[in-house]
């Protein structure tokens, strides 16, 4: 059963929480952390130890709705209950938040109206259980044929029967409309308000959609034991999969109308259902979860007036439906400015969900206000989450008298023995002693172009201490890594610099070799090399490289890319979508960018930079 | 024209320009009134508004606790902040409100502490008193960039570390955090000057902070630093108060 809930304002407050289980507030703490403020709030589940957590925005208000219950259960209410609890509570609350901006607001019997909610909604659930069972002996053509049978009064049966397959009836719909409401959340509420669509308005021209959806469905009171199977959507966990068949499913049904959409005319049906659902708990479900949902739909239809000027003046709500164009819009952009497809629309998405609900202020415009949350996010996403002072860190190893290694690891060609001779330039910049470990076995000219490097680079410099550690070609690269860390130590090298051999992340045997490096050196950075050219590659590159260096490692916490070089970064122009992809795929930082051939070509990468250079028209 | 002309005749040749100089000079002139407007205005507001006291910290330290402590002087229940909370609240009767603002303290949101430096008064920074031997870098790091800050270090901003959860009994003496923050940083000092450039910047933009040759202390900082004990679980944030209502008058 569900072990926690707690309404939080995206401020950090906790408005309201009740726990029934074991449960901490830690989970949430990592839920923000992991995925609202990674901008990955465009998946429906956070799943955390034993805990699976689901969660609403409620954007006017800045609240955030979470629910906290034991992965082991796949709960199907959890969504109901957020959506029902979310609507409820800033019916009821809204505007004492609003007026109290900031404040801590006072919220008398919520605890017992939450109660009640849940009490209805798991009564929901359980009887839709209860449906689900195998029908009893009472019920089937067997023992029509009995004698009970012809001894039981034929009304009984019938009235029996009847609830039983209503009741189904309704909660597939309840489910549905959940489904639906889960994969945009609060379209329902929208659209009962929107005055401006009346074609999508769930009073007019519903009735004749209802009508015709009805004749669709041909079970009264005969249900084969394979359709109820087929129809019976309540137990599917795998939400994301599952839900677009059925959606599609549903939408052929919906069309069987005249255009209305489905979730509306669904919404409509559910509210009519009630008269011969003769269930008291259910009656009381659906009443609560019609009027919370349609709550707010008076309101906004009377101040026509009122709306006009609030159009006027810009001031107007956002709704899936006014932010879809320009999301999309967006989205190309992003695409055009070389970031991954999939990542341009899970950030979109993410970013929709944030903005759903606000109301805009004056004289902005829609499209402005995306563009400024988009630009948060993006922020957000590029600033590195953990130190990326590398000096530090070197510092810290010398410290401990042992040589800081790094490996350099990525696909051919992207410079990755380039950028460690930047690498190394900038060491001996500061005066440590630099030992390059020649591990590219494979490509014929990979030594002797390192060797080059290192003469160059002894030349540059008075006292440069840096040398080549090389054992030919043909070898194993994890043990000369190994030997040339050992040497490191004994000839007083603050830093080994691992060069690896290119290979292409689908190149099973070389990715196998490289997760044995990385295993028998345990480096202290792995720095993935990617070229700034890359665009949809860019995430296949790195999530198989990650995936190899988990999987064949064999142990128990697995290393994964530490940090990032994005070269080539100035034959890009301002397409800089790569910096976007990598740092969200991997959620680690990009370290350097490399800019040019020289030595001195290797920068700290200026996150505002990028952000302005992925938003400029 | 011919007027014009006339009066042309009597003016010494000096002044004489063209007719559309004259336009051009017009509008210069114009131009020039409303950039100084412009400018009068903005940072007028700029400084009539920098009553902006803002805390920041790392995440878990209690900033949102201690904010909503000083604003409501109630104990709250909190859970990693998204989004900075903001409140005006007057502390000493008959002064004016001041402006608080709890930034989020986890990694990636800590861009929006610079974006409030421009209009900020004061920075309280809230330590977790029993975490500092694990967190001694990520603290110094942040604090660094804090005390590194442009606007730190040309208008002197005052920081007050406020050591937090001192009712716990593994919590460091505020001397104690005092030494480590300043170890630290000396060592930062050291490889944030040496870091590579950021793309199309010129030069380290970054400052060193204190003497060279000389070991990092607090004292050495043109802006004022000092150090607190506090514990918002005991609401004993008095001494927060009275350092915010001082830095801020």
């Amino acid at each position: 059963m569900l072990d926690f809930f707690s309404i939080a304002t995206k401020g950090g407050l906790v408005l309201w929480s009740k726990a029934y289980g074991p449960a901490q507030s830690s989970p949430i703490n990592n839920l923000i952390q992991d995925i609202l403020i990674e901008e990955r709030s465009s998946t429906q589940i956070y799943l955390k130890d034993n805990y699976a957590i689901k969660w609403t925005f409620v954007n006017d208000l800045d609240l955030i709705f979470i629910a906290v219950y034991p992965k082991s259960l796949g709960l199907t209410y959890i969504d109901t209950l957020l959506q029902a609890a979310s609507t409820q509570f800033s019916d009821r609350y809204g505007d004492r938040i609003l007026r109290k901006s900031g404040g801590i607001p006072q919220l008398k019997d919520w605890g017992v109206q939450f109660e009640a909610l849940l009490q209805t909604v798991e009564d929901q659930d359980a009887l839709s259980k209860k449906t689900k069972q195998p029908r009893k002996f009472e019920q089937t053509v067997g023992y029509s044929n009995s004698l009970a049978y012809a001894k039981a009064k034929p009304d009984d049966i019938k009235d029996t029967s009847k609830p039983a397959l209503v009741d189904e009836d309704e909660f597939l719909r309840n489910i549905e409309m959940l489904k639906k409401k889960s994969a945009s959340p609060r379209i329902g509420v929208r659209k009962g308000r929107g005055a401006k669509s009346p074609a999508a308005s769930p009073i007019i021209g519903s009735d004749d959609s209802k009508k015709k959806a009805k004749e669709g469905r041909k079970w009264d009171g005969k249900i084969s034991a394979k359709d109820a199977k087929s129809l019976d959507y309540s137990n599917s966990d795998a939400i994301d999969v599952v839900n677009a068949d059925h959606l599609v499913d549903q939408s052929k049904l919906g069309q069987h109308g005249k255009d209305g959409t489905y979730n509306v005319a669904d919404l409509e049906a559910s509210d009519e259902d009630e008269s011969y659902s003769d269930d008291e708990s259910e009656e009381e479900y659906t009443k609560i979860s019609a009027r919370s949902l349609q709550a707010k739909k008076p309101a906004a239809a009377s101040s026509g007036l009122l709306s006009f000027f609030k159009n006027m003046t810009g001031q107007k709500e956002m709704t899936a439906e006014t932010l879809e164009p320009i999301m999309t819009k967006m989205k190309e952009h992003l695409i055009n400015k070389n970031v991954a497809a999939d990542i341009a629309q899970h950030l979109c998405d993410s970013v929709a969900k944030g903005l759903v609900g606000q109301t805009l202020g004056n004289f902005k415009s829609v499209q402005a206000h995306v563009k400024q949350s988009m630009e948060t996010a993006l922020k957000r996403i590029l600033t590195p989450k953990t130190s990326v002072d590398l000096l530090r860190d070197i510092a810290q190893a010398q410290a401990e008298k042992r040589p800081y290694t790094i490996v350099f690891i990525g696909v051919n060609g992207v410079g990755k023995s380039t950028n460690l001779s930047k690498t190394a330039f900038w060491l001996l910049q500061n005066n440590l002693k630099v030992l390059i470990a020649a591990c590219d076995t494979f490509r014929s000219g990979a030594v002797e172009q390192l060797r080059v490097h290192a003469r160059n680079l002894k030349a540059l410099e008075q006292n440069a201490v840096i040398d080549l550690y090389e054992k030919g070609y043909g070898k194993d690269s994890a043990s000369i890594a190994k030997e040339a860390i050992s040497s490191a130590r004994l000839t007083g090298h603050d830093v080994v610099l691992i060069d690896t051999a290119g290979r292409m992340q689908d190149n099973g045997p070389l990715m196998r070799a490289l997760a044995k490096l990385v295993t028998v050196n345990n480096p202290d950075k792995i720095i993935f090399v990617g070229e700034a050219l890359v665009g949809n590659e860019a995430v296949d590159q790195l999530t198989k490289f990650n995936a190899a260096l988990k999987d064949y490692s064999g142990l128990a916490n697995p290393r994964h890319i530490d940090g990032m070089i994005l070269t080539k970064f100035d034959t890009i122009d301002d397409k800089v979508g790569a910096a976007l992809s990598m740092t969200y795929t991997t959620g680690q930082p990009i370290l350097f960018v490399g800019t040019g051939q020289t030595y001195t070509d290797l920068k700290n990468m200026k996150v505002s930079h990028v952000v302005a250079s992925l938003l400029r028209e | 024209m011919a007027q014009q002309s006339l009066l042309r005749s009597y003016l010494p040749p000096q002044v004489l320009i063209n007719d559309n100089e004259y336009i051009t000079i017009g509008l210069i002139f114009i131009l020039l009134t409303l950039i100084v407007f412009a400018v009068n205005f903005s940072f007028g507001a700029k400084r009539n508004s920098k009553n902006t006291v803002l805390i920041t910290g790392l995440p878990f330290a209690g900033k949102t606790v201690i904010h909503y402590l000083i604003n409501h002087d109630r104990a709250v229940e909190t859970v990693t902040s998204i989004k900075e909370n903001e409140a005006d609240v007057i502390l000493t009767e008959g002064k004016p409100a001041i402006h608080m603002v709890d930034i989020p303290g986890h990694e990636r949101l800590r861009f929006k502490f610079s974006e409030f430096m421009p209009i900020a008064r004061a920075v309280v920074f809230v330590v977790d008193s029993a975490a500092v031997p694990r967190q001694t870098r990520l603290l110094a790091e942040y604090l660094y960039d804090i005390l590194s800050n442009k606007f730190t270090q040309e208008e002197r901003i005052p920081v007050l570390i406020a050591c937090n959860k001192t009712e716990l009994l593994t919590a460091f003496r505020k001397e104690r955090i005092q030494t480590a923050l300043e170890g630290e940083i000396n060592k930062l000092r050291q490889t944030r000057t040496a870091a590579l450039d950021t793309q199309d910047s010129e030069g380290n933009e970054n400052v060193f902070l204190g003497f060279e040759g000389k070991d990092f202390s607090f004292q050495d900082l043109e802006n004022e630093v000092e150090f607190l004990e506090c514990s918002a679980e005991n609401k004993d944030i008095e001494g927060i108060k009275d350092w915010i209502a001082s830095a801020s008058s």
